[in-house]
């Protein structure tokens, strides 16, 4: 099927409704205020109005496509049988007319169109999960995605540790990767580019993590990667991989300049049987907060 | 030598801050200035200068067009980048303790909202926050953020280092306690009496790399004669209130030479009343020698002019939700 444009769609739907009131209206004759049942009215009008705000939704929220299309054009079908419905009870017509035809043949064919549609948006919503591998792991918390670099923050590292934990699953180990001097290349560089830059790190890490792996941005710029069923050397090896990588990165800046520099640190704990997310997590500040001390230059106080 | 003219710096570092952080995140300008009354176009007007309610507002505003977990943390990022400059002057000084002490008389510049009270013990530095307004709790956290990024990271800025830093706070665990993790460390605590930063004495003493001492005389004084760093109104009530024990309007009236309603006035400007200000200033008092290893809440109600203990307890319960004594049992779980 090839792919309405959402413009099309939108144009389309405004353009059944007028017409579906039009023909409703020249079809039969007005009902007086007195004959018109105000509770049927107010039952039809909320399903009518119901069906139009999810077709809203959609087309506010999913792009163009397949998926779209089915479900745009099976919900304005509905959409055609209850406005019509709801017409019924302002307009008299004779029972014999083409318009009672208008009023239950839609239906039906609109929500077949929307099965099929929502078969379709199954099968997408499969691939989109094979591309959001990594990312996240069983639970889509929307709110706890970080735009900038796309990946879940810290908080949703920290409830699926838990809940590991909880299932007594702790074969595993966390690595964490901070960018060294990340606020001097915001400086120099600019923040658009800081984010810019960010969500290539993200990608960066993403690339050399495994599949059943899963990466988060844990705040700022450090990243967090839970390494399920790997020992701690393989674990170190794969670090060393990322950082390698991340070294090796020659980022164009929005002045076309080339910026390589980020050393990034890292630490790797092991999860053991006396663990919780806190203490995990603390330890890992703590191994940060020990480097940034460590790499210090003597202190000059006298 | 009262400096009543804080209005009148040119375009305030919070509202530069404020309107790069929009600009960061693509908000729009008028919802940010929407309540201030301000109007996008007066942004070109190089010699805007904001209120302490306008300030107020914009962070507000701010906190809820960007509902994120680092939003405090990258606004008070911003902050420091536009107090640059003043942050390079102060390196020129000779030590860390001198350049704090200027940064504090340009205290309502440099971090906008909050009073700063500190206390310098033996081996301590200990530096007591309150907010100037009336500020409900979930912003009060916001502000929190803000504040403990904004020292945090001066302390960095200024020596180089990672200042090893004790951070108290009085909301609970937040959910976002992982952002703290990454910019302030590890010495968190939760539930605290009050909002307190806490840092070694000895940084107290770093030197500089480059000083200059000619360049640094000009720069230090540059700064201490340019009337925005002379004490302001509430800093001078606040000394007159901690080491004078002044507990009543009359008597501060009276010093200054201004009648009641003048400095009640003044005072409202910073979104302060006298009572408040007193209030903050006693509660940091007795927070911080009740952590005072050998002195009895007996010693700390007398030092602070209360006739008995039973009172002394019910001031230090209604300002922390604390009794001394669990105060005591509190700071002592973390020192």
């Amino acid at each position: 099927m090839f792919s309405f444009s959402r413009y099309f769609l939108k144009s389309l739907v405004i353009v059944v409704i007028s017409i579906s009131i039009l023909v409703a209206i020249e079809a039969g004759t007005l009902k007086n205020m007195s004959e018109v049942k105000w509770l049927d009215v107010l039952g039809e009008g909320g399903i009518f109005l119901m069906t139009l705000s999810w077709l809203v939704a959609i087309l506010v929220s999913r792009p163009a496509g397949t998926v779209t299309n089915y479900l745009v054009l099976g919900l304005l079908a509905f959409l055609t049988s209850s406005l019509f419905d709801l017409c019924d009870e302002f307009v008299r017509v004779s029972s014999s007319n083409f318009l009672s035809w208008f009023e239950s043949l839609p239906a039906p064919v609109g929500l077949l169109l929307l099965s099929y549609g929502l078969y379709h948006w199954h099968r997408e919503q499969m691939s989109i999960n094979e591309v959001l591998r990594k990312r996240e792991y069983g639970v889509r918390e929307y709110s706890a995605i970080d735009p900038i670099t796309g990946l879940y923050r810290g908080v949703y590292m920290h409830d699926f540790i838990k809940h590991q934990l909880e299932q007594r699953q702790c074969d595993f180990c966390l690595a964490a990767l901070d960018l060294n001097d990340f606020g001097t290349f915001n400086q120099h560089n600019g923040y658009i580019d800081g984010d810019r830059f960010l969500r290539n790190i993200a990608e960066l890490i993403l690339m050399n993590s495994r599949l059943n792996d899963l990466v988060c941005r844990y705040a700022g710029d450090r990243f967090i990667i839970y390494l399920p069923s790997i020992s701690i050397e393989d674990a170190e090896a794969q670090l060393q991989q990322i950082e390698a990588a991340i070294a090796n990165l020659s980022f164009k800046s929005q002045q076309q300049q080339t910026v390589t520099l980020q050393t990034v640190s890292c630490v790797l704990v092991q999860c053991s049987d006396s663990d919780t997310v806190e203490s995990l997590f603390f330890n890992i500040t703590e191994r940060f907060e020990r480097l940034k001390t460590a790499s210090q230059r003597e202190l000059r106080i006298a | 030598m009262l400096n009543s003219r804080h209005k009148s710096q040119s375009l305030t570092p919070a509202l530069l801050a404020s309107v790069a952080f929009c600009e960061r995140f693509s908000l729009s300008r008028r919802r940010l200035l929407h309540g201030t009354g301000l109007e996008p176009i007066d942004l070109h007007n190089s010699q805007l200068a904001i209120s302490f309610e306008q300030q107020r507002r914009l962070f507000k505003t701010i906190s809820q067009l960007r509902p994120e977990p680092d939003s405090a943390f990258i606004l008070a990022e911003h902050l420091l980048y536009e107090q640059a400059n003043l942050l390079a002057s102060l390196s020129n000084s000779n030590r860390l303790g001198q350049a704090l002490r200027i940064l504090n008389a340009h205290c309502f510049r440099y971090s906008p909202l909050m009073l700063a009270q500190s206390f310098i013990t033996a081996q301590r530095v200990e530096i007591y926050y309150s907010p100037m307004f009336d500020i409900p709790s979930a912003h009060s956290q916001f502000m929190a953020e803000f504040q403990s990024y904004l020292l945090a990271h001066t302390l960095k800025r200024l020596t180089g280092h990672w200042v090893k830093s004790w951070f108290n706070f009085s909301h609970a665990r937040p959910k976002n306690v992982m952002e703290y993790e990454q910019r302030l460390g590890t010495r968190l605590q939760f539930n605290q009496p009050a909002f307190s930063v806490v840092f070694e004495k000895k940084w107290l003493n770093f030197k500089f790399s480059e000083v200059n001492t000619w360049r640094a005389r000009r720069v230090i004084s540059e700064y201490q004669k340019r009337d925005d760093g002379l004490p302001t109104t509430p800093q001078l009530i606040m000394q007159l209130i901690r080491n004078e024990r002044f507990s009543n309007l009359e008597q501060v009236a009276d010093l200054l030479g201004m009648s009641k309603a003048t400095v009640k006035r003044k005072l409202s400007d910073y979104g302060l009343s006298f009572q408040g200000l007193h209030d903050s200033v006693r509660k940091h008092q007795a927070l911080h020698w009740l952590q005072q290893p050998g002195y009895s809440n007996e010693q700390v109600a007398e030092y602070l002019q209360y006739s008995d203990v039973t009172n002394f307890r019910r001031a230090v319960k209604r300002w922390t939700g604390y009794t001394p004594s669990q105060i005591k049992q509190l700071l002592v779980s973390w020192t």
